[in-house]
């Protein structure tokens, strides 16, 4: 695997893979639950359309760092849930790093002058 | 799954992926959607306010499905995909399966008769090995869709993938291992140019029977693929029908 930056030309789509891969770190997930994740996490800051989340997670899980499984469980018939896999762990590791370093990096850069 | 049918008829139209891609994606948008329109109503917004919250929030946007169609469309799943179509072809069924029927007719009698096992090369052992493999592979996944009745269709599909890569491998191996024995017959001949006639004659027989297994291996996996395929489907097709079925009018 490539080693993973985050660029100012793909925040947005990075940012969403960050969300989604934390949010299936904490457990397996159909679409609304994952929704619901990073909306009551982030107390609404990542309003986003879920509809905008399909091709991400489908992406990720043609990398294999996710996984999609169908079940017929539940009284609303058959549905898909998501987990992380274990490369899929070791890529948010990464990815988290990449954040951590950007998000340093903007704070020097934004830092209020004192004079 | 009645509600927002219009709205599936639209997307599937919009959603350019080859089936059964687009079946499964619908299928997945179809359960999302059900799962928000219940969460706006258990929050006690009107019927029609949560359909149109609904779909304001996980109908996808034009740029959102492009996404989607370049994820499915690599070169590999477009040529599975359109086998996927051929498989749904009755008459490509049927001309294989005379194919296979042909094969067995000629092949048969001297393979029951054990000519073909005593003539056969080194090669027809694995051709042999992988051709077990292959039919435990097809009997596994025709229990699970005739006998045990599951329509899990994805878990069938990734099965049904692995015979056609067993029959493929079986053609290789057989046309491969052909093709080594006529090198190992030229350098004998080298070596002793007088039974030359002897060597070729035995390189022939030896092929014949390792391309003869290999050959009719490949092709009786092919149609259990074929046959499977089609009816894994006609399952996903009946499930994106039932989604796309008209809205029955309120009583």
């Amino acid at each position: 695997m490539t080693k993973v930056t985050v660029e100012t030309q793909n925040l947005t789509r990075s940012c969403n893979e960050l969300l989604i891969l934390s949010a299936l770190e904490r457990g397996p997930k159909h679409g609304y639950e994952l929704a619901l994740d990073i909306e009551e996490r982030g107390a609404g800051t990542f309003g986003f359309k879920h509809g905008t989340l399909y091709p991400i997670l489908h992406k990720l899980e043609k990398k294999r760092l996710i996984r999609g499984a169908w079940s017929n469980e539940g009284p609303r018939g058959k549905r898909k849930s998501y987990e992380l896999t274990g490369r899929g762990r070791k890529y948010l590791e990464e990815l988290r790093d990449s954040w951590e370093a950007f998000s340093a990096r903007l704070s020097t850069v934004i830092e209020r002058s004192h004079s | 799954m009645t509600r927002f049918n219009e709205a599936f008829v639209e997307l599937s139209a919009r959603l350019a992926i080859p089936q059964p891609a687009r079946s499964r994606v619908l299928l997945e948008i179809a359960a999302d959607m059900e799962d928000f329109y219940q969460a706006f109503v258990a929050e006690g917004l009107p019927e029609e306010e949560a359909r149109r919250r609904t779909l304001e929030q996980v109908g996808p946007s034009d740029e959102a499905l492009q996404d989607l169609v370049e994820v499915h469309s690599t070169t590999v799943k477009r040529a599975l995909d359109s086998f996927s179509e051929q498989a749904r072809s009755r008459w490509e069924r049927g001309l294989l399966a005379a194919l296979v029927l042909f094969a067995l007719v000629i092949g048969g009698p001297p393979l029951i008769a054990g000519r073909l096992l005593s003539g056969m090369s080194s090669f027809a052992w694995p051709v042999l090995f992988l051709a077990a493999v292959g039919v435990a592979i097809g009997a596994a996944r025709v229990y699970s869709l005739f006998i045990k009745k599951d329509h899990d269709t994805r878990r069938l599909r990734s099965g049904l993938n692995l015979l056609l890569a067993v029959a493929t491998i079986e053609l290789l191996l057989g046309f491969g291992g052909a093709w080594v024995d006529l090198f190992l017959t030229v350098t004998r001949i080298l070596d002793d140019i007088e039974s030359s006639g002897i060597y070729l004659f035995d390189w022939m027989l030896k092929s014949s029977a390792t391309l003869c297994f290999s050959m009719i291996a490949a092709m009786l996996l092919a149609l259990t693929w074929m046959v499977l395929s089609s009816r894994v489907a006609a399952i996903e097709e009946a499930e994106t029908a039932l989604l796309l079925r008209p809205r029955a009018p309120k009583q």
